[in-house]
């Protein structure tokens, strides 16, 4: 496991999350940012805030980032959702395209 | 065995695949249709996604669907997203009166509830809430009534309004929508209250480009309401058997028509000469009009007429010479008229053809002589002709033919070789008694052909073997009653399958079933009459993409497809018996 | 991969791929690379036993499952981050779960 090999993802608060960059890259939106030419300046240093996702949010995407790379190599298991989380989670799911 | 007769699909309103509408996902209007038109691609789609991981956007939209009694509003989401729980619960049948509560002021902009149950005045008030943010409205089907509509009245925006089948909506209800003057489209197919008087409340809405008064039998004498409506492109008054001849002259002005379907009305020669100056008509259905070649005169001025349906016209020789005028069609459907060879000579000419349907006209072998030149022709219906086998070889140089239907003809396999050169064909219906496994085995050459259709023809096992090499068959049917289960094994590794009928084979076993358990891509499949036994479906639970299964007259009980179904067959939704 | 475990400090969290049959000492070398503290530094408590975890036991021998969260302490030069030693358990836990801007730092 290399320091480059990942991403550290923080939330409105300033909670930080450090993931693998393959995790991080189950979202089209933090995908584009990490890989488009010309590079955001989250490329460059593997930070990258989310001013209006809160911690409990982003740490409930990071699992389901690592739960999406387990399902792909074919461990199905439930997905569990808080019944609270559920709204502010799909505004982030959907900004993040997730 | 007499498995060829009652099979004579219904060849009426062919042109419905010019226009399908937003509705219909239930489709309380169709009866099995759905697998014709769901056949091909969401089904594919649905066996390469099975693998693919769900988004944690669908997955938040489930998690709500399961706990949906605990949200009391979704108004603080952004619209996209009440949107795609909306569609959801709709989707899954989740949605009530209750639940649909949450959705008051989300800006909602497609509320598709076509033929969604228990929809009815209650939900009216939810629905205008949405405001001028509403721009598709799907009520086909409810019983929403006249009051309902007035609610509508705010939703000022709204472009698209399906009314298909609302049988309690009457002028009444036409008058409160009469302010929408944003419609684009506007459908209320079989509407027997609505009269001439109401629909003058449809000469406000100047921007609608789509109506569909289908099988409104009180509207003669309404369409001078729509003779202002110039910027409509779609018309269908088809199945109105009130229309007549008088009825199309307030038509006369709508040179924006594209597309006009007056089948099974009164219309006459006469009525017909009314539309000459729609110079952008590219779709014309006259079935079932009584009208005569006369009427070519009219319809050779169409200098944009592409498509054109006489089915079922009373057509006779007499007079058409005239169809020469036509030579811009790609498609013309002669189909159910009493015309002869003496006829086709005059489709000559007709070089553009893609498409000509001459099903159950009194046409023979030497007719066909005069289509060797129609070098486009992709779709060629001879269904019930007197076409026999030395007629097939005037086909054989169409190489662009893409189906070709010889169901009921007198073809014997000693002709079908003449087709084995036809590489495009894709579908072939050879539902004929006389053809045998002799004649399959001169279309091997034809791996392209993804329907194949043999229902009556006395196939045997031996004659399965031919099939082994058409790996890109969707569907097949083998009904004659020679096949054994031995002849399965050449069908069992026909993996593109989709659809497979092999009823009628009695002395199929339980054995087949076992052996096409590999065929996990079927949406139907039918072993009717046979002696498959219930102890046989244990092997049907792979076949996870099954909608349709049909075991009548077999050791199988309506209980027992119950239980596979809820055992791991969740996709099916069309059983018998039942 | 066959599971990961979350790994707490004060204000970050570190997700770890690992197997089940690797051991504690195992983890610690990969938080080394990531946070350049030497493995003898380290110390991990398995947050819903509060169960210290061992570095030549195994992840399964000690019952982390995939996404537990693991509480890591450091001791440096004099200071010991021992929470729990002063601590109850629960202590610990809230304030690893409010996410505490600042690291808290009891001297023994």
């Amino acid at each position: 496991m290399k320091k480059e090999d990942t991403v550290k993802l923080i939330s409105a608060e300033g909670m930080e999350f450090v993931i693998d960059k393959e995790a991080a890259m189950v979202s089209q939106t933090i995908r584009n940012m990490l890989t488009s030419p010309g590079g955001f300046a989250e490329a460059e240093h593997g930070e990258v805030t989310f001013p209006e996702i809160s911690a409990v949010i982003l740490e409930k995407i990071c699992q389901y980032f690592y739960w999406s790379l387990q399902y792909s190599r074919g461990k199905e298991t439930e997905f569990h959702i808080e019944p609270e989380l559920t709204l502010e989670l799909m505004m982030a799911a959907n900004y993040l395209h997730t | 065995m007499g498995a060829a007769c009652s099979r004579k699909r219904d060849q009426l309103d062919n042109v419905d695949g010019f226009d399908r509408g937003v509705s219909g996902r239930y489709c309380k209007s169709g009866s099995s249709k759905w697998l014709a038109t769901t056949f091909s691609r969401p089904v594919l789609e649905i066996q390469r996604e099975k693998k693919k991981c769900p988004s944690l956007l669908e997955l938040c939209t489930h998690k709500i669907r399961e706990d949906i009694d605990n949200y009391v509003s979704f108004s603080t989401l952004p619209r996209d997203l009440s949107q795609q729980i909306f569609n959801e619960l709709v989707k899954s049948q989740r949605l009530t009166d209750v639940s649909l509560e949450a959705f008051r002021d989300c800006a909602l902009q497609d509320l598709y509830l076509g033929d969604y149950p228990g929809v009815n005045e209650n939900w009216m008030d939810v629905i205008s809430s949405q405001g001028s943010s509403l721009l598709s409205l799907d009520l086909s089907g409810s019983d929403v009534s006249d009051p309902g509509l007035i609610y509508l009245k705010d939703c000022v925006n709204l472009q698209d309004l399906n009314l298909n089948y609302c049988d309690q909506i009457s002028d009444r209800g036409l008058k409160h929508i009469s302010g929408l003057s944003n419609l684009r489209s506007l459908t209320f197919r079989r509407n027997s209250a609505i009269t001439a008087q109401g629909m003058a409340a449809l000469s406000g809405l100047v921007n609608l480009m789509k109506l569909d008064l289908e099988k409104c039998p009180g509207i003669h004498g309404g369409l001078i309401h729509i003779k202002g409506l110039t910027k409509l492109e779609s018309l269908s008054i088809k199945w109105c058997n009130c229309i007549t001849d008088a009825d199309m002259k307030p038509l006369s002005g709508l040179t924006n028509l594209k597309s006009l379907q007056i089948s099974c009305s009164k219309v006459t020669d006469f009525g017909i000469t009314y539309l000459k100056g729609l110079q952008n008509l590219s779709v014309l259905n006259l079935e079932g009009c009584p009208v005569t070649a006369s009427c070519f005169d009219t319809l050779s001025v169409l200098v944009s007429l592409l498509y054109l349906n006489l089915s079922r016209c009373n057509l006779s020789d007499d007079g058409c010479e005239k169809l020469s005028k036509l030579g811009n069609l790609k498609v013309l459907n002669l189909g159910f008229n009493d015309i002869s060879d003496a006829c086709l000579i005059h489709l000559k000419g007709l070089t553009n053809l893609e498409s000509l349907n001459l099903d159950s006209c009194r046409i023979g072998d030497n007719g066909l002589i005069h289509l060797t030149g129609l070098q486009n022709l992709k779709c060629l219906e001879l269904s019930d002709t007197e076409v026999g086998s030395n007629g097939l070889r005037y086909l054989s140089g169409l190489c662009k033919l893409e189906s070709i239907n010889l169901s009921f003809t007198v073809v014997s396999d000693g002709g079908l070789r003449e087709l084995s050169g036809l590489t495009s064909l894709k579908s072939l219906n050879l539902d004929v008694r006389q053809i045998t496994d002799a004649g399959l085995a001169a279309l091997t050459s034809l791996t392209g052909l993804t329907h194949l259709d043999l229902f009556g023809a006395r196939i045997t096992d031996s004659g399965t073997s031919h099939l082994r090499n058409l790996k890109n068959l969707r569907s097949l049917e083998i009904c004659g009653g020679g096949l054994t289960d031995a002849g399965v094994k050449n069908i069992k590794d026909l993996s593109s399958l989709l659809l497979l009928n092999l009823s009628q084979n009695c002395n199929l076993t339980d054995k087949t079933l076992e052996m096409i358990s590999g065929l996990t891509g079927l949406i139907s499949l039918n072993v009717s009459n046979s002696r498959v036994t219930s102890a046989g479906l244990r092997h049907l639970k792979p076949l996870k993409n099954l909608r349709s299964l049909t075991l009548e007259a077999c050791k199988v009980t309506a209980n027992d497809i119950r239980r596979l179904q809820s055992a791991g067959l969740p996709n099916l939704v069309n059983f018998r018996p039942e | 991969m066959a599971m990961y475990i979350r790994v707490k400090r004060s204000k970050t969290t570190y997700f770890i791929q690992c197997d089940p049959t690797e051991t504690t000492l195992d983890i610690k070398q990969k938080l080394h690379t990531l946070i350049d503290q030497p493995v003898n530094d380290q110390r991990l408590i398995l947050m819903n036993t509060g169960d210290i975890l061992e570095d030549s036991k195994t992840l399964a021998d000690q019952k982390v499952e995939n996404d537990a969260v693991v509480a890591l302490t450091l001791r440096k030069g004099c200071f010991f981050l021992l929470v729990f030693f002063f601590c109850s358990f629960h202590f610990l836990e809230m304030f690893l779960i409010a996410h505490h801007p600042f690291p808290v730092i009891l001297i023994c």
